[in-house]
Order: structure tokens, then sequence, then C-alpha cells
């Protein structure tokens, strides 16, 4: 069934039937939310609020607009009055909380996945996005959306979203380069001193 | 590099490029180490990126849907 449909019928009184754009936008939803604002805690629950108003405007939604795209909106503003507040009562982001804790900060918050230190420090280099650039790059990279998809997100021109997400990738090759090459330097380090035991 | 040289490298990493955009750039790719090197980390940067994720928890859509539950039961 495609999401249209699922609306129409949560529209015509089968409000059981949500759940299946639950399950289908949970993960993006969340993901979204931890790329613009570091913390997954706050994902979570940014992502829950999102939804909850979803259902709640479901009544007034417009079938001719994608669900997809006004769910993305919904989250997205969330998002953004989130780190507007944050910013007023400074809360770290998962990243700061690790490097606050001693030993090994992946066997004291077994929560956090961090697939990679590269990947934690691309998260980082992320968050330090000025919060524009951050979405545009967000939505088209880590969500995969198309440029004209972003603008109907973000209510811009796609010409505007093609412009923020050249200056996020520009600004992020140079805070990663550093880190790109040191770690496959040192990965190639380690492998090689692998090598040499066997 | 040339203004038009990163426009290009962008255009290409968005998939936009046309046939002789992208024969260009491999053109100056070749020739320009530079412009290489920077077009390989905005490769990886991308790349990276998708290595971010978080998993749902699983009990995620049943918070929703009891928030929406009682949200539709009448007030008394």
């Amino acid at each position: 069934m495609d999401d249209s449909t699922i609306v129409g019928k949560c529209q015509g009184g089968q409000a059981e039937l949500y759940g299946r754009l639950v399950d289908k936008y949970s993960a993006r939803i969340i993901n979204l939310g931890y790329a613009m604002m570091g913390n997954r805690h706050d994902a979570e629950d940014v992502a829950q609020e999102a939804f909850v108003r979803a259902y709640k405007g479901l009544a007034k939604f417009q079938k001719k607009a994608k669900f997809s795209s006004w769910l993305y909106q919904i989250a997205l503003n969330l998002c953004k009055d989130h780190l507007k507040a944050k910013s007023r009562h400074a809360k770290p982001t998962d990243d700061e909380q690790l490097a606050q804790m001693n030993g090994d900060p992946k066997e004291q918050a077994p929560r956090i996945i961090i697939q990679d230190e590269l990947s934690g420090k691309m998260r980082e280099a992320i968050n330090k996005l000025p919060v524009l650039y951050r979405e545009a790059f967000v939505l088209r990279h880590l969500q995969g959306l198309e440029y004209e998809d972003v603008a109907t997100i973000t209510t811009v021109p796609a010409d505007t979203v093609r412009v923020r997400a050249y200056r996020a990738r520009e600004m992020l090759r140079e805070s990663m380069a550093p880190n790109v090459d040191t770690f496959w330097r040192e990965k190639a380090a380690k492998e090689k001193g692998k090598g040499k035991k066997v | 590099m040339k203004k038009d040289d990163k426009k290009l490298i962008h255009k290409a990493l968005d998939g936009e490029a046309n046939q002789s955009e992208t024969k260009r750039l491999q053109a100056k790719l070749e020739s320009d180490g530079r412009m290489r090197s920077e077009f390989e980390q905005l490769k990886q940067v991308v790349k990276d990126t998708t290595r971010i994720r978080i998993d749902v928890p699983q009990d995620f859509t049943k918070k929703v849907l009891d928030e929406t539950k009682r949200m539709r039961k009448p007030k008394s």
C-alpha cells in the first residue's frame, strides 16, 4: 500500500494503519535528527514528536503533497527549534559526552553506535556546519533525497540547496582532510604491523 | 583551483555532469594532482556520511501509536 493510500485510509478513520508509516519512516527521521543534533536521545524525542504532530495534522493534510516531504518538514522544523533552544541552554552532543568520559567510551556508552573513528569525526564536523548548510547536506547525502525534494522540504529553490550542499561539502572536506589522511595512514601502518607478526 | 573547475567537480559529485563535462573532468584530473586530490577527498566525505547511522529503538512505533491513541480517546 503506498503512502497516499495509507494517508487516505487514516483520514477515513483507520487510524491503526498509521503504524505502517511510522515503521517506514522512523529510521530516516531518527537519523535525520541524529545528524542535525548529534544526540541520540534528542533524535528519538524529536522523531517521536514529529510523528505525533504529523498524525495530529493528518486531517488537514492534502494528498497532492508527498507525505514524506511533509513529515521531513515537520521533523526538520522541530530539529531547528531544538537547536535554537539548545544554544540557549547548552546540552552536550554525544561526542562531547564521550569526550568527558574516562576510559573506553564505547564500553561506557553501549547504546551509542559509532561505527568507526572516522564516522565519529565526520559527525562532529557535520555538527559544526551552519544549520542551513547542514540540513541541505544531510537531506541530500545522508537521506539520499533529490535536490527538488530537498527544495520542497526546506522551501528554498533547488539551486540554493545545491549551493548550500556544495559549501557544506567543501567545509567538511577542509575539516576532514587531516583526519582522512591520518586515518588511512594509521590504518595502513596497523595492517603493515599485523602483516609482520604473521 | 579555478572556480569553474570546482563547479565541475561538484556537478560530477551530484551525478549531474553530462558526457562532455565528465570527459573534461577526467582530462583535468589526469593532469592536475591537486584537483585529483580534492576530488578524492570530496568523494570520501560523501561516502563517509553514509556510515553515520543509529538504530531505531524496538518500541519506537508502539510509543508513537500509544501517544496517538491517547489523543483519540474522548476526554471525559
